[in-house]
C-alpha cells in the first residue's frame, strides 16, 4: 500500500513538472495562475508523501471497494479487467464499424463475460437493442451515433419510408 | 412568475415532468445507480428539448432518483443510492414488522413534503439570493468561492491534506484549454482538441458513471449476492398517513429546514444530511427507543432533508452558480450546454424560463409523492433486473453521451481518462467531489481573482467589503475549528 502511494504521488508530481515545463510558452499574464496551482499541487503531494513515510502507512487502509476488486479471486479480476477492456475497444470499434455492430458486439460480450447464462438470449437480445435504439437516437431523439454501412442503410430505408 | 407557472403545466412540461420522475424512481430504486449518474446519462437525451423542459427531467430524475433509493433500502434493507441509508436502517425494520407499505408511503410523503418545502423556498428565496449575487464584484466572489472550497475540503471525512490537493488538481486541470482572460493557449501540447479544455459532461460522466459501472460489474461476478426481497403485504392507509402531517408536523418542518440548509452549502449532499437530521430529530425525541429500529419519527426526519436538500442544492446553483452537491454540479453541465450560464444574471436575460423551472420542480415532486405513495410497489420490480444487464448499459449510455456532446470519439476519450482518474484518486482516498466543484468553479475563480488583482488598489479595498470580510472570517473560523477537532480526534485515537 505505502509503494502504491509513494509511487502515485510520484505520477502527480510528475504531471504537475510536465505542465510545468511548458509554462515558458505561454503568455506571461496567464502562466500565473496556473504555476501558482502546479506549486500547491507540489507541495501537498510532497507533504502527503512525508506524512505516510512518517506514519508508517503500509498498513493504512485501502478504500474498501478498490480493495474488494484487488484481493478478489483472479478469474473475477480478469474478467473484470475484460469488461474495462470491451468498452474501450467498443470506443474504438464504434467509428469502424458503425453503431449497430459495434453495440450488438460489445453488449453480447459483456453480458457472457458478466456471467449471462442464455448467450443466445443475450446476442439477440442486444442485436434487437441496438436497432431499436439506432432508429429511436436517429428519429426521435436525433443524437448523432458514428455510422457503419449497415446504419446507413437502416437510415436510408427510414428515410425511404417517410418520402 | 405567472408566466413561468403557465409554461410549467403546459402538455409538454407535465409530461417531461412525470416521465423525469419515473425514470428518477427506477434509477434510484436499482442499488448502486445514483441521482447523479441518472441526470449525467440523461444530459443529452435534453439536447433537442427547449432549456426549461430539459431542465424540468433533470430535476424530475433528481428528485424521483433521491426517493426511490428508499425503496430498495425498505424493502431489501440496501440503500438504492447512499442517501438512503437512514431510511433503510428505520424503513427495513418497519418493512419486517410487516409494515412494507406504511413504511414505502411514509417515505414517499416525508419525500413529497421535503422535496416541496424546498421547491417553494427555491420560488421565493432564490431571487432575493440573486439579487444579492448581482451586487458581488470579484472580492465577493473570490470569498464565497474560496468559501465553497473551504466547506468542501472541510466537511468531508477524508484527510483534510487529500481534499486539498483533489481542488489543487482539479483548478489545474481546467486550466488546460484557452486562458479565459487573454485568450491564449495553455498545456494543448498542439493538439487541436485541447484547445477547448475538457469537457465537463464528458468528465463528469466518466466520474459518476462509467466508475459505477466498473462497480456493478464487480458485482454481478458473485452470484451470491442475490437480494431477498421483502413481500409488500396488503393494507395502506393513507389516513393514518395523512395523521402524521399532524402527529410529527415539527419533525417534518424542522427536517426540511436542516435538509434546506445544508443542501445551500456545498459539499453536503443528500447522503450526509439524513445522519444529522436524525441525530438532531433523536436529541428532541430522547423517548423514542424504536430509533434506528423502525422509528416513524427517524424515517421521516430522513426522508424529509434529503428532499429538502435537492432544492436546497439548486439554490446556489441558480443563483451564484456554484453547485450545491455533485447531482447539482451536472446540473452545471447541462445548464452550460443549452447555452446558459448560471449565476446571477441567468434571472435577467431568462426569467420566464427559471419561474418554468421552480413551477416544474414543484410539480415535480407532487408527481414523486403521489407515485411514491400509491405505486411503490410496482417500482420494487426493477429489483430483480440483474447487475450485469445494469453494468452494461450504463457503459454503452455512458459512451454514447459522451460522443453525442460534440460528435467525437476525444470525449470519450476524455470521459475514459476522467474514469480512470476517479478509480485512481479513490484508491488513494483523494475524495472526488472537490475534484468535480474544482472543475466546475475553476474558471470562474481564475477569472475573479485575475480582475482583483488588476483592479484593487489593495488589501485595504477587500476589508472594505463587508459581504467578502463576512465569507473570509466564516472560513476562517470553519478552518480553525476543523483543525481543532482533528487534532482532538487524532489525539484521542489509541496508539
Amino acid at each position: 500500500m505505502l509503494y502504491f502511494n509513494l509511487i502515485s504521488f510520484f505520477l502527480i508530481i510528475c504531471g504537475a513538472l510536465v505542465l510545468g515545463l511548458q509554462t515558458p510558452d505561454i503568455a506571461a499574464s496567464a502562466r500565473v495562475y496556473p504555476l501558482v496551482l502546479m506549486a500547491l499541487v507540489l507541495l501537498f503531494s510532497l507533504l502527503i508523501v512525508v506524512k505516510e513515510i512518517a506514519d508508517r502507512a503500509a498498513t493504512a487502509p485501502l478504500d474498501s471497494r478498490i480493495a474488494e476488486i484487488l484481493s478478489a479471486p483472479p478469474p473475477f479480476r480478469i474478467r473484470l479487467f475484460g469488461f474495462v477492456a470491451i468498452w474501450l475497444v467498443y470506443s474504438w470499434l464504434l467509428t469502424l464499424a458503425g453503431f449497430i455492430v459495434a453495440t450488438t458486439c460489445a453488449i453480447s460480450l459483456s453480458l457472457w463475460l458478466l456471467g449471462i447464462r442464455k448467450v443466445l438470449v443475450g446476442i439477440v437480445t442486444a442485436a434487437l437493442f441496438s436497432m431499436v435504439l439506432s432508429i429511436l437516437l436517429a428519429t426521435v431523439l436525433f443524437i448523432p451515433t458514428p455510422l457503419g454501412p449497415l446504419d446507413k442503410l437502416l437510415i436510408e430505408s427510414i428515410y425511404a419510408m417517410q418520402h | 412568475m405567472l408566466e413561468g407557472l403557465y409554461a410549467a403545466m403546459s402538455p409538454t412540461n407535465l409530461f417531461v415532468e412525470i416521465l423525469g420522475v419515473l425514470i428518477g424512481i427506477v434509477f434510484g430504486a436499482i442499488p448502486g445507480l445514483t441521482a447523479t449518474l441518472g441526470i449525467a446519462l440523461f444530459v443529452p437525451v435534453t439536447f433537442l428539448m427547449n432549456p426549461g423542459a430539459g431542465m424540468i427531467m433533470l430535476a424530475g430524475i433528481y428528485a424521483g432518483a433521491i426517493f426511490g433509493g428508499s425503496i430498495s433500502a425498505i424493502l431489501i434493507n440496501v440503500p438504492g443510492t447512499p442517501a438512503s441509508i437512514i431510511t433503510g436502517w428505520e424503513g427495513y425494520a418497519l418493512a419486517r414488522e410487516g409494515k412494507a407499505p406504511l413504511a414505502l408511503s411514509l417515505a414517499a410523503l416525508s419525500s413529497g413534503v421535503g422535496g416541496l418545502f424546498s421547491a417553494v423556498a427555491l420560488l421565493f428565496l432564490t431571487p432575493m439570493l440573486s439579487s444579492l449575487a448581482l451586487t458581488f464584484g470579484p472580492a465577493e466572489y473570490c470569498a464565497l468561492l474560496l468559501f465553497s472550497f473551504t466547506i468542501v475540503t472541510v466537511v468531508l471525512d477524508t484527510p483534510m491534506m487529500r481534499n486539498l490537493l483533489g481542488c489543487f488538481v482539479g483548478l489545474l486541470l481546467v486550466t488546460i484549454g484557452l486562458d479565459p482572460v487573454t485568450g491564449a493557449a495553455r498545456f494543448t501540447f498542439g493538439n487541436a482538441d485541447l484547445m477547448s479544455g475538457f469537457n465537463l459532461i464528458a468528465v463528469l460522466v466518466g466520474f459518476f458513471c462509467m466508475t459505477e459501472a466498473v462497480f456493478l460489474a464487480f458485482d454481478s461476478l458473485d452470484d451470491s449476492t442475490n437480494n431477498e426481497v421483502i413481500s409488500f403485504g396488503k393494507g395502506n392507509s393513507i389516513g393514518e398517513l395523512i395523521k402524521t402531517l399532524w402527529t410529527h408536523g415539527i419533525t417534518y418542518l424542522r427536517s426540511s429546514t436542516i435538509g434546506l440548509f445544508l443542501g445551500i452549502l456545498p459539499a453536503v449532499g443528500p447522503v450526509e444530511t439524513p445522519f444529522i437530521a436524525h441525530t438532531i430529530e433523536r436529541k428532541f425525541n430522547p423517548k423514542d427507543e424504536k430509533f434506528g429500529k423502525g422509528s416513524i419519527t427517524g424515517l421521516i426526519a430522513s426522508e424529509c432533508s434529503i428532499s429538502a436538500n435537492v432544492g436546497g442544492s439548486l439554490m446556489p446553483l441558480i443563483s451564484l452558480g456554484i453547485p450545491g452537491s455533485g447531482a447539482a454540479a451536472v446540473f452545471i453541465g447541462a445548464l452550460t450546454l443549452h447555452g446558459l450560464q448560471p449565476g446571477p444574471l441567468l434571472f435577467k436575460s431568462e426569467p420566464v424560463l427559471i419561474y418554468t423551472f421552480f413551477w416544474g420542480f414543484i410539480a415535480v415532486n407532487l408527481f414523486m409523492m403521489l407515485f411514491g405513495m400509491f405505486g411503490a410497489r410496482y417500482f420494487a420490480l426493477v429489483l430483480k433486473l440483474p447487475k450485469r444487464v445494469l453494468a452494461t448499459f450504463i457503459a454503452v449510455f455512458s459512451i454514447l453521451g459522451s460522443y453525442a456532446i460534440n460528435n467525437s470519439m476525444f470525449d470519450v476519450g476524455v470521459m475514459f481518462g476522467a474514469t480512470v482518474l476517479a478509480l485512481w484518486f479513490r484508491a488513494l482516498r483523494i475524495p472526488i467531489l472537490p475534484i468535480v466543484l474544482a472543475v466546475i468553479l475553476g474558471p470562474l475563480l481564475e477569472q475573479q481573482a485575475l480582475v482583483l488583482f488588476t483592479t484593487s488598489a489593495g488589501i485595504g479595498e477587500v476589508l472594505g467589503r463587508p459581504i467578502a470580510d463576512g465569507f473570509f472570517a466564516i472560513s476562517l473560523i470553519i478552518i480553525v475549528f476543523s483543525i481543532v477537532r482533528r487534532l482532538k480526534e487524532s489525539r484521542a485515537k489509541p496508539g
